[in-house]
């Protein structure tokens, strides 16, 4: 870390920026959740604050840099506790070229909350119903090119950065067998006992991705292409090694990546006071059908469209805001993917949010999706209310069911209730 | 039934009369209001019903060119938790786009440019209130002259010539007080369709702002409904001094 920001600061003293006044900013957060129900074994519950500092450039400066430092600690999960350097980049403008290198999050799609192209930065996935800040930057070089309603941004990412999968400890965890028939008496069973492998392996070399995007804006429509060859940034979780000692059986979860080309078309515009926007991205994983399942090397189409408004209220309701969004993932074999399978979450899915302003201080938000695949859902409502300029509480309850072979409805007792504190300056 | 004719002939002139010197009127507060380019801080003060009071500060980019393209940036400074986000608004043959930069979503994205008369940025103001009118979806009458604030002022009736304007900007009809001496408007009551008087601005504290164009340092918009208001108060005019044309891009919008 302190690598980082020596580097940081003798990068923009080198370029001649140090004489100007960065900009520090920063946030502290408080998070207390708790699960309605104790799962033994597993981490119940989150008591963790968080500390963001941020030192920017002078934003009237031509040449810009960034950087935010994370401090968070968790008393009640170990895995959570981290001290991390979420983005550091500079980047200097030439002509119609912008060229940056650093380290930062790239938001390539345009739909809320499900958005198949934004396939660049890796996820952090300790907590998957955290869905707010989960983005882990990827060190990357970038050039933009721009002309008149064109965009072109190009970049090169050399070691690619992986997704945070929850541990054996973590209630998102998925659920294994814990008990497997005797070999030689198939009426007894046996433990099985589990080692985790966290190293990534790959099927492929070297470990680089890059990427190509680009933007037209044409008599209100927004129209984005984009290409991405590359690393899968959430591995998969395969067991090998099953092995009978006499007493138990013996198996290694390992965790695999592999190469991966995606086409990606996005789109938004507005419809009179609608907006539109639809993006489809076209996989094409690379993969040793031998090392890994037959499904991950199953070419598929992922597309998402959602429409939204902003209606305007009266003296106690401000503001209705809902979001409708439907995500579809096609598969071009006869192959279907797990319903459980973390990278397929959204096959068949509808999701819906509404968001209402109340006086001046108060927002309320209700996020409900249901899946037609697996017959599972989620509905998450919360309650933000101001205390002050940059000061905020928030409360919120989620639950989740349906059918226990989905991926939500296997969580079905993680229902939970949170509650934080949350300051920028 | 000749005179009929007469008198009915002699009100539709002197009704006709009353639009032109409206319209004229607003024509010079037009002239007045109109620059190639400006730039002005801005500091908004919100006062809810309850006398709970929040602050704001932006900068204000905007350029009017020759063939009617309008281009605006408008981006918070305070608070720490809108800092950095930004507005660019693009009018183009009188089509409109609108986009919305969040630092937080590293993007920036369309926003409707139909809701004018939504709340811009959760201030008394809408959208419709600060963006520059077009004159010919109006029509203005004369309807009296009345002393505001020391002035002489024109007291003009503005009327919506379409439905779909009333519709936009949620105003059915506006009284605006314009200073005879200098075309500044001084005054606007705002009513709705049920002829609610719902709003009130007054500018004041109205001074040279350089390159001979006089501009008002303080807003104040109440909205007699809710019982809220919001203070704008303006600093550092830059009239007429070229703003690149880059300013206005989702390249610069994004870039904070």
């Amino acid at each position: 870390m302190k690598y980082n920001l020596c580097v940081l600061f003798a990068l923009a003293h080198f370029l001649g920026y140090s004489q100007l006044k960065p900009q520090i900013g920063g946030s502290l957060e408080y998070d207390y959740f708790n699960y309605f129900e104790t799962i033994d074994d597993k981490i119940n519950g989150r008591n963790e604050g968080t500390f963001t500092l941020s030192l920017s450039s002078d934003k009237k400066s031509n040449v810009k840099w960034n950087s935010d430092i994370e401090f968070r600690n968790d008393l009640l999960n170990e895995n959570r506790k981290r001290v991390m350097l979420k983005e550091m980049f500079f980047s200097v403008p030439s002509g119609k070229f912008d060229i940056s290198a650093g380290k930062r999050i790239l938001n390539w799609g345009v739909t809320e909350g499900v958005s198949p192209l934004n396939c660049i930065n890796p996820l952090d996935y300790s907590d998957i119903l955290d869905i707010e800040d989960q983005e882990i930057g990827e060190y990357m070089i970038k050039t933009d090119f721009y002309h008149k309603d064109i965009s072109i941004e190009v970049l090169y990412i050399p070691v690619t950065q992986y997704s945070i999968l929850p541990t054996m400890d973590s209630r998102w965890f998925p659920e294994l067998e814990t008990k497997a028939p005797h070999p030689l008496d198939p009426t007894q069973t046996l433990p099985v006992e589990y080692q985790y492998v966290t190293k990534k392996q790959n099927t492929k070399t070297p470990e680089a991705d890059f990427g190509a995007k680009c933007k037209y804006f044409f008599k209100g429509n927004d129209i984005s292409l984009l290409y991405f060859n590359g690393y899968s940034n959430t591995p998969i979780s395969t067991i090998s090694n099953f092995g009978f000692t006499g007493e138990h059986y013996q198996a290694t979860i390992e965790e695999f990546t592999y190469n991966l080309q995606i086409l990606g078309l996005g789109f938004e515009r507005f419809l009179g006071n609608v907006g539109l926007k639809i993006e489809s991205a076209y996989h094409i994983p690379d993969v040793e059908d031998s090392i890994i399942s037959d499904e991950a090397s199953t070419e598929y189409i992922h597309s998402v469209i959602s429409l939204e408004r902003i209606f305007q209220g009266g003296e106690v309701i401000k503001n209705i805001h809902p979001i409708i969004l439907y995500s579809n993932e096609s598969p071009l074999d006869e192959n279907n993917f797990d319903n459980k399978d973390l990278q397929h979450i959204f096959q068949n899915a509808l999701v819906g949010k509404i968001s209402i302003g109340i006086g001046d201080n108060t927002e309320v938000e209700v996020t409900g999706l249901y899946t037609f695949n697996a017959s599972d859902f989620y509905m998450k409502s919360s309650c933000k209310y101001a205390l002050a300029d940059g000061a905020k509480c928030f409360v919120s309850g989620t639950t989740l069911g349906g059918e226990t072979d989905g991926f939500f409805g296997s969580y079905d007792n993680n229902d939970r209730i949170s509650l934080g504190f949350s300051y920028e300056f | 039934m000749k005179n009929l004719l007469i008198t009915l002939l002699s009100l539709c002139a002197t009704s006709t009369l009353f639009a032109q010197s409206g319209l004229e009127i607003m024509q010079k507060n037009e002239a007045q209001m109109s620059s190639k380019f400006q730039t002005v801080n801005l500091t908004m003060k919100l006062t809810s019903a309850k006398g709970r009071v929040k602050e704001r500060t932006l900068e204000w980019q905007s350029s009017e060119m020759p063939q009617g393209t309008e281009k605006s940036l408008i981006r918070f400074t305070y608070p720490a938790d809108i800092k950095g986000s930004g507005l660019l608004s693009i009018d183009e043959n009188n089509v409109e786009t609108m986009w919305l930069y969040l630092p937080a979503l590293k993007k920036s994205r369309q926003i409707s440019s139909k809701e004018k008369s939504g709340s811009f940025m959760g201030s008394d103001f809408s959208y419709s209130d600060i963006s520059s009118e077009d004159l010919k979806d109006y029509t203005y009458k004369v309807v009296g002259s009345e002393s505001i604030f020391g002035h002489d002022c024109y007291k003009i009736e503005a009327t919506p010539i379409s439905e779909e304007t009333i519709k936009e900007t949620g105003y059915a009809t506006r009284i605006l007080w314009v200073r005879k001496k200098d075309h500044m408007i001084t005054q606007v009551n705002y009513f709705n369709k049920e002829g609610e008087h719902i709003k009130q601005l007054i500018a004041n504290d109205i001074k040279d702002a350089g390159n001979n164009k006089l501009r008002a340092y303080t807003m104040s918009m109440k909205n007699l409904v809710k019982g809220s208001s919001t203070v704008l108060s303006f600093s550092d005019y830059n009239i007429n001094t070229p703003i690149e044309n880059e300013v206005f891009t989702q390249r610069n919008l994004s870039s904070w």
